[in-house]
């Protein structure tokens, strides 16, 4: 007996400690989740970071938790991820399970459950249809938790997929309701599922055993009940849940009290009350107490004053059930066996009186809710039935219609058809003739038309992919050549031209891509590209562009060639104002008169004597105006400026 | 206080060009470079992994396109933002670009001095516009005029694409709306923006 009690004292200090550590771990890793929470952009981290605080908070500050949860769910839906809007349900629904709230945590779960269901996702669907089940538990409602219970069977695939707290579950509601039978069934067959699974589960083994032994302690086969609950008591002793031990110490002191071991009952109770405290479990806590108070009463032990002040005592000492009334109606039974013990018959009548009709009102809820889960399941099953049988009427229908159509209507069809094909064919004969060379000429043409544009998408597709980007890297060579501290000063004279010409190569393999991919292009495209370009080509030397274009129609511009030339011309003396000229101003101007296009470029730089010998830019402006029959006059008078004017038919 | 500083993400599958960028850049104190990529198939995979500001994307990566990297990522990263990188501007791709979400792009003649004040300036608002894609968006606000559901251009922003088409420059349209070019990058920004989302619901409204 002694040594029993050492031990049980050793054991005490220790859950004592473990749980003090423990929770400053817990506190230091939720700190440090916070502080990342804090400072990282990412926002899938923020998320993950926002649902772990949410599920620790939901342990020891549950109101943090939901105002977290909440955050969560806000940042979720904005993000449209659905698996972080099912993981921020889950966690205020574990919040308000922590603060005891049935009712609200079934609702939460009731939505994570339907979005399991419009997203099809089965990890989903198990975890929440389980955590229904509990709620219902919680509430009372142990038909429909066993219901919901049943209904996770749908998404695994053999028994042993099943989390082995499905079992126990289902055995404690099977009890609540009074089906020893069925609870047994349920138990040993998580039983057998456990020892079938390879990993660790002596845990689970050791509360399914406990069961096992309430079970037998209910029947009240003793020997067998004391057997399974120590072989529980050694498995879970040693292990975390803490929870889990005091409720096997629960069936064992509830066995022995009914076997008439009272003084054992009265320590084990006594023992229970200790893991609660320290535990900080209030509810809990205040339960055992009136179990204690009640297992006193079978006692000669204790005076009946004594305990009947107790209990008065802690009656007054409100400790709030919300809306737990799994154990507020396991309360009430214990106060008002306690009372009738205690031949306190007014407030016995008085408690069982509260326990009938919170039983009432429960089964009168349970009912509804039952009512409803028909209801829906009925309309859903009416509606698919209505379904099915459109689609058969459909199926039939069609069959019909292909055995009337079988025989005469295609004898009917394929005259008819023969008939209009020869007409046709007769038609066709006649008009034939006529179009025949108009029809090949017209389709030849569009054929070339295809043809062309898809050559030409192919081109420009080309010269882009491979030569754009061939000549880009020639560009950067040059550039990684000229800012290499080893270059000799020759070297980088060649980079600078290699540079220069590669840059060019660009602009004019630009222009070509885009006359390429340009189809149908109008006066208007032309003119705001060669504005484009002047304003950036002048604005890095500092000088100033007006820019005037009197054209009012807008036209196509058929000819390739033109659109080149033009474009070519116009950069060319660009090139040379920014070369030779020193102008500080340059005017540009645009007209159209009948089919011609003017281009008027005027600057204010040095000039030249008209009749000295052209460089290279004149000629080849010169050049390319001809190869167009494009008019070009260049004047110049020294320190005057240049104007060149470019007389082009479109 | 210290200026935080811009956090770039470069994807170019040309390593000897990575490199010179990166050594271009690396010099500059307002950015950063977290990462770099030379394939498409790893920027895919990791980029939404890296919180950066900015990802400088070429538009010709070895077997695909830049285009569906940004038109991959930017809806779940709607604050990256992406730069296209092209070796000759070409308006039909830089103009599926900008519908995929991207903000701005750079030629690759962008003299390598400038290219860090253009990444600046990209991260800080600005938009490049050409005329022709000018036109390309006053074309695709055109045809979806009578679907109610998309963004519609307000009065200023049409004043300025048309200004825009017709070759005009920022400083010319902020003189001649009186307004800052500041304000006209706003504008164009937000134009960009509209751009990208009516690109995206005209994506969803296939699916109904």
């Amino acid at each position: 007996m002694y040594r029993n009690l050492f031990f049980k004292i050793i054991c005490l200090v220790a859950i004592l400690t473990i749980s003090s550590n423990a929770f400053s771990i817990e506190q230091r890793y939720i700190d440090s989740i916070e502080v990342v929470y804090k400072t990282t952009k990412n926002k899938k981290e923020r998320l993950s970071c926002l649902y772990i605080l949410t599920f620790e908070y939901g342990l020891f500050n549950p109101r943090k938790g939901i105002e977290l949860g909440y955050k969560l769910l806000r940042e979720a839906k904005k993000e449209k991820d659905s698996s972080f809007i099912f993981n921020a349900y889950n966690g205020i629904a574990n919040c308000y399970e922590s603060l005891m709230k049935y009712d609200s945590a079934l609702y939460f779960n009731s939505l994570s459950y339907t979005l399991a269901e419009n997203t099809q996702n089965k990890s989903f669907l198990y975890p929440s249809l389980s955590n229904i089940a509990l709620c219902h538990k919680k509430l009372g409602n142990y038909n429909l938790a066993i219901l919901y219970f049943k209904k996770t069977d749908n998404y695994i695939k053999n028994p042993t997929e099943h989390n082995p707290r499905y079992f126990y579950y289902l055995c404690e509601l099977y009890l609540r309701i009074n089906n020893i039978e069925k609870a047994k069934e349920a138990v040993l067959e998580g039983i057998e599922v456990c020892n079938n699974r390879k990993d660790d589960i002596l845990y689970f083994k050791s509360i399914l055993y406990s069961y096992l032994g309430e079970c037998y302690s209910i029947q009240s086969k003793f020997d067998s009940a004391f057997y399974f609950l120590n072989k529980s008591i050694n498995g879970l002793k040693n292990g975390t849940d803490k929870i889990a031990l005091a409720t096997t110490y629960n069936f064992l002191a509830d066995a022995q009290l009914k076997s008439g071991n009272i003084d054992l009952a009265i320590l084990n109770y006594n023992y229970i009350l200790q893991i609660y405290k320290t535990l900080n479990n209030k509810v809990l806590e205040n339960f055992t107490l009136i179990k204690l108070i009640y297992a006193k009463t079978y006692s000669k032990l204790y005076k009946k004053e004594v305990l009947l002040s107790h209990l008065s005592e802690n009656l007054q000492n409100k400790v709030n059930y919300n809306s737990n009334y799994d154990l507020l109606i396991d309360m009430y039974s214990f106060i008002a066996k306690s009372y009738e013990n205690l031949n306190d018959n007014k407030n016995a009548l008085l408690y069982f009186h509260k326990r009938d009709s919170l039983t009432q009102v429960i089964l009168y809820n349970e009912s509804r809710l039952l009512f409803l889960d028909f209801e829906k399941s009925y309309e859903t099953n009416r509606k698919e039935r209505r379904i099915q049988q459109l689609n058969n009427d459909n199926l039939n229908y069609k069959l019909e219609i292909k055995n009337k159509n079988s025989t005469i209507i295609f004898i009917a069809f394929a005259f008819a058809f023969i008939i209009i094909l020869s007409v046709i064919f007769i038609l066709f004969l006649n008009i034939y003739n006529k179009k025949k060379r108009a029809l090949i000429h017209a389709s030849h043409e569009l054929n070339l038309q295809e043809l062309r544009k898809a050559e030409r998408a192919r081109i420009s597709k080309d010269l882009h992919d491979d030569i754009g980007s061939g000549i880009n890297k020639i560009y950067f060579l040059g550039e990684i050549i000229s800012k290499n501290e080893n270059t000799d000063k020759e070297s980088l004279n060649l980079s600078e031209k290699i540079k220069i010409i590669s840059k060019n190569l660009i602009s004019n393999m630009r222009d070509i891509i885009w006359i390429l991919n340009e189809e149908h292009l109008q006066t208007d495209t032309l003119i705001a590209r060669i504005r484009e370009y002047s304003y950036d080509y002048l604005e890095e030397k500092n000088i100033t562009l007006n820019f005037n274009s009197n054209i009012d129609k807008n036209e196509e511009i058929k000819s390739v060639e033109t659109i080149r030339t033009i474009i070519a011309i116009v950069k060319e003396v660009l090139s040379n104002i920014l070369k030779h000229s020193n102008a500080t101003k340059v005017t540009m101007e645009f007209y159209k008169t009948d089919n011609k296009l003017t281009v008027m470029i005027t600057d204010n730089g040095v000039g030249f004597e008209e009749n000295i010998k052209y460089g290279n830019g004149i000629k080849n402006i010169k050049t390319r105006a001809k190869e167009v029959n494009a008019e070009i006059t260049i004047e110049s008078k020294i320190n005057l400026g240049t104007r060149t004017t470019l007389i082009i038919s479109i | 206080m210290i200026k935080e500083k811009i956090k770039v993400i470069l994807v170019e599958d040309d390593t000897d060009i990575l490199e010179y960028i990166v050594s271009l850049l690396i010099k500059n104190n307002e950015l950063e470079i977290v990462k770099t990529f030379n394939n498409f198939d790893s920027a895919k995979n990791e980029i939404k992994e890296i919180y950066a500001d900015v990802a400088v994307v070429d538009i010709h990566l070895d077997r695909s396109s830049g285009i569906d990297l940004v038109k991959e990522i930017k809806p779940e990263l709607m604050d990256l933002q992406f730069i296209m990188y092209t070796a000759l501007y070409d308006a039909e791709t830089v103009f599926a670009a900008l519908k995929a979400g991207a903000t701005g792009y750079l030629t690759k003649e962008t003299p390598p001095q400038k290219l860090a004040d253009a990444i600046i300036d990209a991260y800080n608002g600005g938009s490049p516009m050409s005329s022709d894609i000018a036109r390309k968006i006053v074309k695709s606000f055109h045809q979806i005029e009578k679907n109610k559901i998309n963004e519609q251009l307000s009065k200023r922003e049409n004043e300025i694409i048309y200004m825009l088409a017709d070759g005009l420059r920022y400083k010319e349209i902020a003189d001649k709306l009186f307004l800052s070019t500041e304000t006209v990058r706003k504008h164009i920004r937000n134009i960009y923006e509209k751009l990208h989302v009516n690109s995206r619901t005209d994506a969803l409204n296939k699916f109904f």
